[in-house]
């Protein structure tokens, strides 16, 4: 995906797979750009221990083109450092939309939360989450989103130790993996980062 | 064993039966007689460093984090003989002449690699990843091995 692509986000590239024209995603709804349209998996639960953990999805899932992405981030402030490994605090908006570009990254806000994933290119069944607080549904909903549109089935997360957002992968059936010693670098010390790692249910098994 | 700058010359050294991004980068086994040899890029920016030592192999250093002090780092070799010299000479170039304070790897139990090279070159294993690698035709987990410089 290429800074354009994420800045003018009406493309074809830019598009979940498996959606066409015709009606409105029942959990997607894209700021600043083109409404996303549903796809035929629309109505495809994952039935998975993610998905299914507490209480039903009722958080809408909107879609942020680069420039609203970053300055969204720098508006969450504190709460947003080591989101996908960036750092609003101290990194600058062109940094931190290079960054975006360069991961292929994807953000998106779930009510008050901004969200955040970028595909493994080595296994695209596979994505590396990041939220800003510690609302679980808005994990859940990013998960169901990128289960039913995208086809992934497992997720990953590196968070900050201590950070709110380690409530919101637990909250939601992520277990903790392990630990990246003194991984990051902020306020003058070095801080762990913890693994958590989720699974969902292929959506369309072979 | 020392560690210098790219050449063109060098680019034979870059292409090789490894996997991708693997921190112990020495030739897979059986790598399928179709299969692409993987391939790394020369250094393009300044988010990467690559240290060639002449005539074996190289070690890179990717995604460099100047502020964090960190990078992920990936050695490739066409022989097993001199991976230990290779590695431990990759982490005194990162800790000295990049002055990182820490590095980390991909390490792909599937291949069966002796990881007794890493763990006396410093390195210890901290997390494993299920399904992170597409390897051999199903989705297979990676271990991440790091190392930390105390000063």
């Amino acid at each position: 995906m290429t800074d354009s692509a994420l800045v003018h986000d009406d493309n074809r590239e830019n598009r979940p797979h498996g959606t066409r024209p015709g009606r409105q995603a029942p959990l997607l709804r894209r700021q600043g750009a083109l409404p996303h349209e549903a796809g035929e998996h629309g109505d495809v639960r994952p039935g998975d221990a993610i998905a299914d953990a507490g209480s039903p999805i009722d958080t809408e899932l909107s879609l942020l083109d680069a420039a609203s992405a970053v300055v969204k981030l720098r508006e969450t402030g504190d709460a947003a450092r080591g989101f996908l490994g960036l750092d609003p605090v101290t990194q600058n908006d062109p940094l931190l939309a290079k960054h975006l570009s360069r991961m292929s990254a994807q953000v998106g806000q779930a009510g008050e939360t901004v969200v955040g994933w970028a595909q493994n290119a080595d296994q695209p069944r596979q994505a590396m989450l990041a939220t800003t607080s510690d609302d679980a549904d808005a994990v859940r909903a990013m998960v169901k989103f990128l289960a039913t549109y995208q086809r992934c089935t497992s997720y990953v997360a590196m968070v900050p130790a201590g950070a709110e957002a380690e409530k919101a992968f637990t909250g939601s059936g992520f277990r903790e993996i392990g630990v990246l010693p003194e991984h990051r670098y902020a306020g003058g010390t070095y801080h762990d980062v913890r693994v958590y790692f989720g699974r969902t249910e292929d959506t369309c098994p072979a | 064993m020392m560690l210098r700058g790219y050449r063109s010359a060098d680019a034979a050294l870059l292409t090789g039966p490894w996997l991708p991004g693997e921190l112990l980068g020495l030739p897979v086994k059986d790598w399928p007689a179709l299969a692409e040899p993987t391939t790394i890029r020369p250094p393009a920016d300044y988010n990467e460093e690559l240290g060639v030592a002449a005539d074996v192999g190289f070690a890179r250093f990717a995604e460099l984090d100047w502020s964090h002090r960190r990078a992920r780092v990936e050695i490739g070799l066409h022989g097993a003989d001199q991976a230990e010299q290779l590695l431990k000479t990759a982490v005194h170039y990162a800790f000295t002449a990049l002055a990182l304070r820490r590095l980390h790897g991909w390490v792909t139990p599937a291949l069966g690699e002796d990881t007794a090279i890493l763990e006396s070159a410093g390195f210890a294993r901290e997390t494993v990843i299920p399904d992170v690698l597409w390897f051999d035709g199903r989705p297979v987990a990676r271990e991440i091995w790091g190392v930390v410089r105390h000063d």
